[in-house]
C-alpha cells in the first residue's frame, strides 16, 4: 500500500502540493491526472522518494521515505520500477544492456539466466528482435517499451508510469496501456500513472486523482469520476472530451 | 556591494558543501556490479587517455619546439653557453608545460565532454532513472570518470614531457644554434628526478580537477539544451581556473 498523507510542496516560495491526501491498494492502478502544472510530476517524483516533502508523509508499505538514509531509499527503490516520460534509456548501451542492467547491479543472478529474463521481458514487449540496437535506433513507442521492459524486469512491487502515452500514436498507446493493463490485472502490480490521456484514464485505471491546485480535488473509481459531481472537475472532463 | 557578496560567498560555500557531498557520495557507494564498474572504467580510461592522446602529444610538440626557439633567440649572447638552451627547454617541459599543456588540452576536450554527457543525462530523466532503480547515480556515474583522469593524466603527461622534450631537440639539433651533445648535455646537467615526481603530482592533482569539477557540474545541470551547453563551458572554464590555481599552490607546496 501506498498513503500520501498531507504532503505540502514548494519550490521557491511558491507552493505545488498544498495537502495532497490518498492512498493505493495492491494491485490498483492509480491514475494522477490534472491541468498541465498542476504539480502530478511533482508528486510522482514524491511517490518514489526523488523528492522530499515539506511536510506531511509518503508511506510505502510500513515505510515514511522521508525518514530514509540513502541507503535505506535504495533498498527501498529496489521494490520500484519506473517508466519515464521520454524512457530515460541509456544511449551508450544498447537495448538488451538497458534491459539487462538492473538486474546486473542487484542481482547475483548469471549471465545466462540475465539473458532468459531480458528475453523474456523484451518478448513481453515485443522488441525481442531489437535486442542489439542502440536506443537512438528506435521510434518513440518503441523506447517507452524498452523503458518498460526494463522498469519491469526485477518484478518490482510497485510501478509508476509517467506520462505512458504522451508522444505517442493512438495505436501504440493502445499497446503501451494493454501492457500497463496486464501488470497491474495479471501480475497484481501496483500502479501508479500520471496522464493527460483520459482515454487510458477510463480505459485501464482503478481508480483516479484529480490534482487542481495543489490539492487532490477528487479521488474515486472510474465510475465515479464519470458521474462527475464537482464543477471544476467536470470542466476538466469536457475539455478532454476530444478524448473520449 | 555589501548584498552581494554575501550572496556570492554563500553561494560559493553551497558548491562547495555540494561538490564535496557528491565526491563523498560517489566514492562511498556500494559497488553493485564489478564487471559493469570495470567497463566502465575501461571506456571513460579509452575516453580521457586514449582518444586525447595525439592532440595532447601534438600540442607537447609544439610547446616543446616554440620553447626552443624562444630560449635560442634569447640566448643569443656570446658569454651564455649553448648548453643552458637544454637545460631550459626540458625542465620547462617537465615541470610546467607537460602537465599544464595536458590539463588545458583536457580541460577542454574532456570536461567540457563530461559535463554535456552527465547534464544531458540529468536533463533526459537518465539520473533520476538510476536513482529509482535503486542504484546510486553519483557512484555509478561520477567514480569511473574521476578514477579515468586521475589514473590517466600522468600517463598523458608522461607522453606530453617526452614528446615535447623530443620536439626541443629536434628544433635544436636543426636550428644550428645548438648542437645536439650541448642541448642533451645542458638537459642532463639540470634535470632531477624530483621534477618527474612533481610533474606527475600535479598531473595526478589536475586530473582529479578536471573530472570531479566536470562531474560536478554536469550532475547537476538544470534546464534542457541550454542547461547542458551552459554545463559543458562552465566545465572548460572553472577547470582551466581551478588547474591555474592549483599550479600556482603546488609550486608555493613543493618547489
Amino acid at each position: 500500500m501506498i498513503e500520501v498523507e498531507n504532503v505540502h510542496k514548494g519550490f521557491g516560495g511558491t507552493p505545488v502540493l498544498e495537502g495532497v491526501d490518498f492512498a493505493i491498494e495492491q494491485c490498483n492502478l492509480f491514475a494522477i491526472v490534472g491541468h498541465s502544472g498542476s504539480g502530478k510530476s511533482v508528486l510522482l517524483r514524491h511517490l518514489v522518494g526523488l523528492l522530499q516533502p515539506d511536510r506531511g508523509h509518503v508511506r510505502v508499505g510500513d515505510t515514511n521515505l522521508a525518514t530514509l538514509s540513502d541507503d535505506e531509499l535504495e533498498a527501498v527503490r529496489t521494490r520500484f520500477g519506473m517508466l519515464f516520460q521520454g524512457g530515460a534509456l541509456f544511449d551508450s548501451m544498447t537495448v538488451y544492456d538497458n534491459v539487462a542492467l538492473p538486474l546486473r547491479l542487484h542481482t547475483d543472478q548469471s549471465e545466462s539466466d540475465i539473458e532468459a529474463r531480458v528475453m523474456e521481458e523484451l518478448g513481453r514487449v515485443e522488441l525481442r528482435a531489437a535486442a542489439d540496437q542502440t536506443p537512438a535506433s528506435l521510434s518513440g513507442g518503441q523506447v517507452k517499451r524498452v523503458a518498460l521492459a526494463r522498469a519491469i524486469v526485477r518484478k518490482p512491487q510497485y510501478l509508476f508510469y509517467d506520462e505512458p502515452s504522451s508522444g505517442l500514436d493512438p495505436e501504440t498507446s493502445s499497446v503501451i496501456d494493454a501492457l500497463i493493463e496486464q501488470l497491474s490485472r495479471t501480475l497484481c502490480r501496483m500502479g501508479v500513472m500520471v496522464t493527460h490521456d483520459m482515454h487510458s484514464v477510463l480505459s485501464i485505471a482503478d481508480q483516479v486523482g484529480f490534482l487542481h491546485e495543489g490539492q487532490m480535488r477528487f479521488v474515486g473509481t472510474v465510475e465515479e469520476l464519470r458521474a462527475c459531481n464537482d464543477p471544476v472537475l467536470c470542466d476538466f472532463l469536457e475539455a478532454n472530451a476530444y478524448q473520449l | 556591494m555589501t548584498g552581494v557578496l554575501p550572496d556570492k560567498v554563500v553561494t560559493l560555500f553551497r558548491h562547495v558543501g555540494r561538490f564535496v557531498a557528491l565526491l563523498g557520495e560517489a566514492f562511498g557507494s556500494p559497488i553493485y556490479d564489478g564487471p559493469t564498474y570495470r567497463q566502465n572504467l575501461a571506456r571513460e580510461m579509452k575516453q580521457v587517455g586514449v582518444e586525447s592522446l595525439p592532440i595532447v602529444a601534438l600540442a607537447a610538440a609544439f610547446t616543446g619546439g616554440v620553447t626552443t626557439e624562444q630560449t635560442i633567440y634569447q640566448m643569443r649572447y656570446p658569454l651564455i653557453p649553448e648548453s643552458t638552451v637544454g637545460a631550459i627547454v626540458v625542465p620547462s617541459v617537465i615541470l610546467e608545460f607537460g602537465a599544464l599543456i595536458t590539463a588545458f588540452i583536457l580541460a577542454g576536450r574532456v570536461s567540457a565532454r563530461i559535463a554535456a554527457e552527465l547534464g544531458s543525462m540529468r536533463t533526459n530523466g537518465q539520473i533520476d532513472a538510476l536513482n529509482v532503480m535503486g542504484i546510486s547515480a553519483s557512484g555509478y556515474l561520477v567514480w569511473p570518470r574521476v578514477l579515468a583522469g586521475v589514473l590517466t593524466f600522468p600517463l598523458l603527461y608522461i607522453v606530453a614531457s617526452v614528446v615535447g622534450g623530443a620536439a626541443g631537440f629536434g628544433v635544436a639539433a636543426t636550428s644550428g644554434a645548438v648542437t645536439p651533445a650541448e642541448f642533451l648535455s645542458g638537459a642532463r646537467s639540470f634535470f632531477t628526478g624530483f621534477m618527474a615526481v612533481y610533474g606527475l603530482v600535479k598531473a595526478v592533482v589536475f586530473g582529479f580537477l578536471i573530472t570531479s569539477i566536470a562531474c560536478y557540474v554536469g550532475f547537476y545541470t538544470e534546464g534542457g539544451a541550454q542547461g547542458v551547453g551552459q554545463s559543458a563551458t562552465r566545465a572548460a572554464v572553472t577547470t582551466c581556473m581551478f588547474v591555474l590555481v592549483a599550479d600556482y599552490l603546488l609550486a608555493l607546496l613543493m618547489l
